[in-house]
């Protein structure tokens, strides 16, 4: 299995979001992941670049840096932004128990992207900004 | 995507396709809108074109079937492609949205009271 990291660096517009898709796509395809693997971590990744975007950033202009690293038995993706700092603590989880009426819209991308990928880890550095990784468990390609 | 309802027909079907993400999401709440505003709160969602969804478009068809709802109308989806329907799984929303195996089984399901269910054209 490949060992290559595959980096991509856009501007924070939500017109990004498919060349963020294909990029991820592209990179999980050529290390030879099974179609399954590839649409969670996809997904996982429109998700979080979507808050990057639309609240680490909130419409201000700045970066989100990309990298896609498939080692044996994991794909590793980090995203990179100087938005505002995040705090995953403060993100209620969506209650998927209650009904139409009380439920509440917010959350919701963030659970997706624990619940896609096996590993999610926030970090902040005020020179760097944040950053997210997050690791998938992936099949071995057979040899 | 595209909105139409038949003249004989008290329904609307709109006819979604490719991702609804943040980048399209916005459309579709606009075409969902507009119906509701202008009075049609009965509505067919046929995702049978949609290969993806994310939750920005899920926080749309939330908050249509509220105001469907809230205007004694109703909105179903009908056709979801299994990758799609494993991400409404995911968040319980198979709970929440009536949802037809196709156009059929939901214009039926648009007359049903809650709860939702799966039905097929057959099994009606």
């Amino acid at each position: 299995m490949t060992k290559e990291a595959y980096s991509l660096t856009v501007s924070s517009d939500v017109a990004n979001l498919r060349l963020i898709a294909d990029f991820i796509t592209q990179a999980a395809q050529r290390a030879s992941l099974d179609e399954q693997d590839i649409f969670a971590i996809q997904m996982a990744v429109d998700e979080a670049c979507t808050n990057v975007i639309e609240h680490a950033y909130a419409g201000a202009r700045g970066d989100i840096c990309l990298t896609c690293q498939v080692k044996p038995g994991e794909c590793v993706v980090t995203i990179r932004d100087r938005g505002r700092p995040f705090d995953p603590e403060t993100i209620p989880p969506p209650d998927l128990n209650c009904d139409l009426e009380a439920r509440r819209i917010g959350g919701l991308g963030l659970y997706f992207m624990r619940k896609l990928m096996d590993e999610v880890h926030f970090s902040f550095d005020p020179d760097t900004g944040n950053q997210v990784v997050m690791v998938k468990r992936v099949k071995e390609e057979a040899t | 995507m595209n909105a139409q309802k038949e003249a004989d027909k008290t329904f609307t079907v709109v006819t979604v396709q490719g991702r609804v993400d943040a980048v399209t999401a916005p459309g579709l709440e606009a075409q969902l809108q507009t119906l509701l505003a202008q009075g049609d709160s009965q509505i067919v969602v046929d995702m049978a074109d949609v290969t993806y969804i994310s939750s920005s478009g899920l926080k749309v068809l939330l908050i249509a079937l509220r105001q469907a709802r809230r205007r004694q109308g109703q909105l179903v989806l009908c056709n979801l492609q299994p990758k799609v329907a494993s991400i409404f799984e995911m968040v319980g929303f198979d709970h929440v949205f009536p949802i037809g195996q196709d156009v059929e089984a939901a214009t039926r399901l648009l007359e049903q009271p809650h709860p939702p269910t799966w039905l097929s054209g057959e099994d009606l």
